[in-house]
């Protein structure tokens, strides 16, 4: 047998670790409701899920060491960890603000933004993308399909 | 049914009924192929402006909108790897290393072809033998559904990668967030950690969204970009060939249209499965039958006409169980069941006898939208192929856009966008460890099928299980499941081995 590789351990302890939570969680989690008495609780499900994983999440170390399928390499540095990790938050400010500045004008900034973190600098291009993009999808949300988005306290 | 052909006929053929097949059809693509949009939401708008049109013009609107919702979802699955529809999730599998091999082209049409010729063969089977199968999708209970939705499971986990038991740990993943929010059966609540909006569970298309969309925009964000320079998101086509299906290609995937047209006619008449399923089985059975199956998930074109014949298929299929028996299958046919009402269109055993004419033209309606399918999907290739060719840094960030937009109009509330944007971070770090994502799409929709046909079978059998073995269709299905895991794990290995 060859002993399993870092990443595999890592990864199956993992899935392993968190089917066991899941099985934790089951007798907190799952109400049931007064006076329920059936063949399957509802508990039963997540309760198949939790062992599933621990048993995938051990399969997953034991392949590993029996010399099995072998994971591609995952290219991570600083620099990609950064931009991800901003990228995201960006997201979460994009959604917070939502309400507060409306669609339009939040969706503006942000694709403003990724126009240029994308490389492009032909201002013209990047302005008529910075309007025309969220008043499209505005006016094809809310005209088109009468489906409201935030306006936000501007207009 | 030969009687009513010719008063069908004149009912149908009116520049009205025409222009309203077209415009369905138009409608569906754009919608399909645009992520956040979705064909049951759409068809619920239109639904109203049927009311005021004569019967068979609102129905083949509604139809044609389907159709093409069905294959849309393909175009953005293949240009940027981001489904547009459940079902176009595994079409992503093979069409998007296609296109990043500059064969979009190719690929777009091979989705095309494999629609326009499910779809095709499935309306006639709707046609002449709705009935017989009908009687035969009857016979699904408990038990067979459960078998059916575990061969599904296990199909999905062993063809979408190499790591198997990574796709196998994704359902797991998949059935768990879906067990969040009520249970389908007693409503008791799971999992929502006292957080009142995870009481519905959590949204379906923000959950897609982000785990397409979202992940693949996180994906181009790790890609250098060198100042003054943008890559195109397409690569353009190398030769010729590369933009095109040649005869020699169509040939040699006869048989995989008519084996994933003939899943799709059998998955879609059954009750609450829908194109998904379809879609991975055909898939499945296309990679068993391949003498390379090694190619799949490479940018296989034998996988693009699998998947997208298989979910297309579906089309005609689903409509067996709506207009023979009244069942609709999947929310589009339990809205469309409400068009048939609003116009006087009991579906049942009886529709056929009562309104026959107005169905038959409706089944006109259907064949006549295939042949308009066909042009205006090849129109519409030269189209978003042009629209999507754009550079990746105006591309993303408008995409990303609709995506928020969209997954801010499923209920209307931002906490769908934060479940989006969650989503997304799972999905990226799926994809940078190597853990598919199709199969935890499908747990989250399989997951309550799952559950309710267990806890019915468990019910019916007094708590035990053995009628899965017993009852043949279910039989079958069990068998079909242990053979697809030999399959794939023994026999394939040897066949590596040899190699």
């Amino acid at each position: 047998m060859i002993r399993p590789t870092r990443r595999s351990v890592a990864e199956g302890g993992a899935v392993a670790l968190i089917g066991s939570s899941v099985l934790i969680l089951v007798p907190s989690q799952v109400k049931m409701m007064p006076g329920m008495q059936t063949e399957i609780s509802p508990s039963f499900i997540p309760a198949i899920v939790g062992v599933g994983l621990i048993v995938l999440g051990l399969s997953l170390i034991l392949q590993s060491a029996m010399g099995g399928v072998k994971s591609r390499r995952i290219d991570w540095d600083k620099t990609t960890s950064i931009r991800i990790l901003t990228t995201v938050l960006l997201m979460l400010a994009y959604t917070t603000l939502f309400p507060i500045l409306g669609f339009v004008v939040t969706s503006a900034v942000f694709v403003g933004f990724f126009t240029i973190f994308f490389g492009s600098r032909t201002w013209w291009k990047i302005v008529i993308v910075i309007v025309l993009i969220p008043v499209a999808v505005w006016l094809f949300f809310e005209k088109i399909f009468r489906i409201p988005l935030p306006h936000g306290f501007l207009y | 049914m030969l009687e009513f052909i010719w008063p069908s006929i004149e009912l149908f053929f009116t520049l009205q009924n025409l222009l309203v097949v077209v415009i369905g059809l138009f409608i569906g693509i754009t919608i399909g192929a645009i992520p956040g949009l979705n064909v049951p939401m759409t068809i619920a708008l239109l639904l109203p402006i049927t009311f005021y049109m004569q019967p068979v013009a609102g129905l083949t609107l509604l139809m044609g909108v389907y159709k093409g919702g069905t294959y849309g979802g393909s175009i953005s699955a293949v240009l940027i790897n981001t489904p547009g529809a459940p079902a176009a999730a595994v079409t992503c599998l093979d069409g998007y290393p296609l296109a990043q091999q500059g064969k979009a082209g190719k690929a777009l049409k091979a989705s095309i072809y494999g629609s326009v010729i499910g779809e095709f063969i499935s309306d006639i089977v709707l046609i002449t033998l709705a009935a017989q199968i009908a009687r035969i999708a009857l016979k699904f209970g408990p038990h067979e559904k459960f078998s059916l939705v575990v061969f599904a499971l296990t199909t999905i986990a062993m063809v979408s990668s190499n790591f198997k038991i990574k796709g196998l740990i994704a359902i797991f993943f998949g059935i768990f967030f879906r067990t969040i929010g009520s249970d389908p059966i007693f409503g008791s609540a799971r999992f929502t950690f006292g957080i009142f909006k995870l009481i519905g569970g959590i949204p379906f298309l923000p959950h897609l969204i982000g785990l397409f969309a979202i992940s693949e925009f996180l994906i181009q964000i790790e890609k250098r970009i060198r100042k003054g320079t943008m890559d195109v998101v397409v690569p353009p086509p190398k030769t010729p060939d590369d933009d095109r299906v040649t005869w020699q290609e169509f040939r040699s995937n006869i048989r995989t249209i008519i084996r994933s047209t003939l899943i799709g006619i059998g998955i879609g008449a059954l009750p609450g499965s829908g194109s998904s399923i379809s879609a991975f089985v055909s898939y499945g059975a296309a990679k068993s039958a391949s003498k390379n199956p090694e190619e799949f998930g490479k940018g296989s074109l034998t996988g693009v006409f699998a998947a997208e014949t298989g979910n297309n298929a579906v089309t005609g299929g689903a409509l067996i169980p709506l207009l023979t028996l009244g069942i609709p299958g999947d929310p589009i046919t339990a809205i469309m069941l409400g068009a048939f009402l609003v116009h006087g269109l009991v579906p049942g055993p009886e529709l056929f006898e009562k309104s026959a004419t107005i169905i038959y033209a409706v089944f006109i309606g259907l064949i006549v939208a295939n042949i308009f399918h066909f042009f205006i999907a090849r129109l519409g290739v030269k189209l978003f192929t042009r629209l999507l060719s754009m550079s990746r840094a105006y591309l993303f960030p408008i995409v990303l856009v609709i995506c928020m937009a969209g997954a801010y109009t499923t209920n209307s509330n931002l906490f769908d966008v934060y479940i989006m944007v969650l989503f997304g971070v799972l999905g990226y770090i799926m994809k940078k460890l190597s853990f598919p994502i199709p199969p935890l799409m499908m747990g989250f929709i399989l997951g309550p099928l799952l559950e309710t046909s267990l806890v019915q079978l468990m019910i019916l059998g007094d708590g035990s299980i053995l009628p899965l073995f017993t009852r043949p269709i279910s039989l079958l299905f069990v068998l079909l499941t242990l053979f697809f895991i030999v399959w794939s794990t023994v026999f394939q290995k040897r066949k590596k081995d040899r190699k």
